[in-house]
């Protein structure tokens, strides 16, 4: 047993920049640069501490299902003869995955416990993943444990949701908005649905769960568009997202269907890097390494410069991160996720007086659509774009017309079994144009009705043809609010192929902005991951 | 320019950064007394240690100084999984002499609970205490949960306790 104490965490901080303050740590990829931010009118937002994890989690996720918000407790819901789906999130959460047992695991055990007590023999395990790539076998155990993938993968009872089998897939009616509502057969099916959810970020759980999660491209397309997501003000911030509005709205139309879900969610800390290990000192504030911390990243740095990205990549895939539980409720879809979306908020808001001229980032080696992959081009732009740059509530972190600047080598480079369509999408559409709308009304429906990328999304192990739009559309809110983009560090021919400026050093970049916000711009520097969330007054 | 200027000049992070100004310091994490976190004495490398330094220098210390008498040591080999040793306690020569006694069986996996208030005081005692002995942290100046707790995940992962109590 560990029986280390933490000191209590600290709440997150908002650091004026000197002529004294040291480099600033930048994620740059699979690996690390350290930056001087000009003194005076720079700012650095640092995350809050990790939150303690919950003392006993087995015995927190048994209240939970003992004690759900306005449902019955979930013993009571189970009986012998129903059809039970239980659908968990996929491989895009948490980030990193986590060290085992993965939450999803305790409590799907959990969960099979109760059902297995109550004589509940028709069950079906169901990864929800829209139109991610499937997970692997080694990604399943590792999601749900051993014991529940081997009772129940060898006949055919936990698989990969799949929205492209034409026998799978059930239309159950239309939003006041006309937005169709698109569902995995099996779940519409069920007397029950339990949904598993690890809420990394204020954006997942709640209806986006089920409405998302088990839908396929006809539901998504109301929601995963240009429109929604520039009306989404930012999607992190459920009251202000027509993101969540539109999931919500489907939500709606599935309980009328008759579709009932017990909602589990849960929360995690950020304690990404671990709290004391090889990558302490990433989640540290720079003046408080110690010589190991210093010596550690000066190792690793220099090991990560002469080693080939290709090795850099599988190392830093390996990490699993040490997350620890800090919150679960079930219950009622909405009525839990108010409560989850609160205990996000504590880990991860710091207030934030004011917006800036230039927000610079540096972007890590993951994003929800990497793992065990590549960091493409254009899931650079999502993570920098589409979700550092959402991390807000209130108002954006740069203002409008201002200037993003991001650190990423942003190498030209596909994972050709994961993201077959991206090759394409950023050979094709993005020479011919950058602009969301247009690709949207141009190109979106010819990739997403492709027969071979729709062959690959079922049989291997491939993102949808589709998937490089949502990507695309992610970041459209930031590209309508931003009059510059700057990528420090990246492949200059990638880099422009996006209609972004390449640049080789932050100062270079500075430089280049200067030409959109003047000579004397104020900087924010996002220090990010673990992750925070700005509250931007 | 000379080695000392040269140093100087290094940056962040080849030298420690100044804290900021206005920026109240992290607050130290417990590492002494109770909250002394003895995890790493238990690993594979300090359990080797601790081998070591019983046979080769407690046991002949402990034959030199009291030539202890054993008697019922038959009585544990029937045993099956952690035991908790309860001893009476008239000085600190009785952690090493019980130390000594019991079979390598039960103390290659023994912690001993060691009062935190005279034990895990400064950082080289409280390292000494838990490399040579095992110590975990005991409070005694009041009913504290973390070490039941303590103790009593140690026995559910199959580790023996020494207790004086």
């Amino acid at each position: 047993m560990k029986d280390r104490v933490r000191p209590t965490p600290r709440p997150g901080m908002v650091l004026e920049v000197d002529r004294s303050t040291p480099p600033i740590l930048f994620h740059h990829g699979e690996g690390f640069r350290t930056e001087k931010l000009p003194a005076g009118r720079s700012r650095v937002i640092y995350p809050a501490e990790p939150l303690l994890g919950l003392a006993d989690p087995e015995g927190a996720i048994r209240r939970a299902l003992l004690n759900p918000i306005d449902q019955d407790p979930l013993p009571a819901q189970l009986r012998p003869g129903m059809k039970l789906t239980i659908a968990f999130d996929d491989i895009s959460l948490p980030l990193p995955p986590m060290r085992r047992p993965d939450i999803r695991q305790m409590v799907i055990e959990q969960v099979l416990e109760m059902a297995a007590a109550a004589g509940v023999d028709d069950v079906h395990v169901i990864a929800a993943l829209a139109l991610h790539r499937r997970m692997t076998e080694a990604e399943l155990r590792h999601a749900v444990g051993d014991r529940t993938y081997d009772a129940f993968a060898p006949s055919g009872c936990l698989y990969n949701h799949d929205a492209e089998d034409p026998d799978g897939m059930v239309m159950l009616g239309t939003t006041p908005h006309g937005e169709e509502v698109q569902f995995s057969k099996r779940a519409a099916d069920s007397d029950l649905v339990v949904y598993v959810n690890i809420n990394l970020v204020a954006m997942d759980g709640g209806h986006k769960s089920t409405a998302t999660g088990l839908a396929g491209y006809q539901g998504l397309r109301h929601h995963h568009n240009v429109k929604t997501m520039q009306e989404s003000r930012s999607f992190m911030d459920q009251h202000r997202s027509e993101l969540h509005a539109s999931n919500w709205r489907m939500g709606k139309v599935l309980r009328d269907a008759g579709v009932k879900i017990f909602q589990i969610e849960t929360t995690v800390n950020n304690n990404t890097f671990g709290v004391d290990g090889p990558l302490a000192m990433l989640q540290k504030r720079e003046w408080e390494w110690n010589a190991k911390d210093r010596a550690a990243f000066v190792a690793m740095t220099s090991g990560l410069k002469y080693a080939p990205p290709q090795m850099a990549r599988q190392i830093f895939q390996s990490w699993r991160a040490p997350y620890e539980l800090t919150s679960v409720q079930a219950g009622e879809v909405e009525a839990v996720h108010k409560v989850t979306t609160e205990n996000v908020y504590a880990q991860h808001l710091v207030p934030v007086e004011g917006q800036t001229d230039i927000l610079t980032m540096g972007l890590p080696y993951i994003c929800p659509y990497n793992v065990n992959s590549v960091m493409n081009p254009i899931l650079v732009m999502c993570l920098g774009l589409g979700y550092f740059f959402n991390l807000y509530r209130g108002r954006p972190l740069v203002r409008k017309g201002g200037v993003v600047i991001m650190g990423h080598p942003t190498r030209w480079e596909f994972h050709p079994v994961h993201h077959p369509s991206y090759i394409d999408f950023f050979e094709q559409v993005l020479a011919d144009t950058t602009d969301p709308m247009e690709i949207e009304a141009k190109y979106e429906r010819q990739f997403a009705e492709d027969e071979w990328y729709i062959h690959l999304y079922r049989t291997s192990y491939a993102y949808h043809g589709v998937h490089p739009f949502y990507m695309w559309y992610w970041g459209a809110h930031a590209l309508q609010h931003l009059g510059e983009v700057i990528i420090v560090g990246g492949d200059t021919r990638a880099v422009q192929r996006m209609g972004f400026r390449p640049a080789s050093t932050l100062q270079d970049a500075l430089e280049i902005a200067s030409d959109t916000v003047g000579r004397q711009p104020t900087v924010t520097h996002l220090h990010n991951p673990p992750i925070l969330m700005a509250d931007v007054s | 320019m000379s080695a000392r200027r040269a140093i100087s000049k290094l940056e962040f992070p080849y030298r420690a950064a100044r804290p900021p100004v206005g920026v109240p310091p992290a607050p130290e994490s417990k590492k002494r007394g109770a909250d002394y976190d003895t995890d790493w004495a238990r690993k594979p490398a300090a359990r080797a240690a601790r081998r070591i330094i019983t046979e080769v220098v407690m046991q002949p210390a402990m034959a030199a100084l009291a030539r202890p008498q054993r008697q019922g040591l038959d009585r544990l080999e029937r045993l099956e999984g952690p035991v908790i040793f309860a001893a009476n306690h008239h000085s600190h020569i009785d952690t090493p002499l019980l130390f000594t006694s019991i079979p390598p069986k039960w103390r290659n996996r023994l912690v001993v609970g060691a009062a935190s208030d005279y034990f895990f005081t400064g950082a080289l005692k409280s390292a000494a205490s838990a490399l040579v002995i095992g110590a975990i942290p005991i409070e005694r100046s009041k009913v504290g949960r973390r070490s039941a707790r303590l103790a009593a995940s140690l026995i559910e992962d199959g580790w023996s306790l020494l207790i004086f109590p």
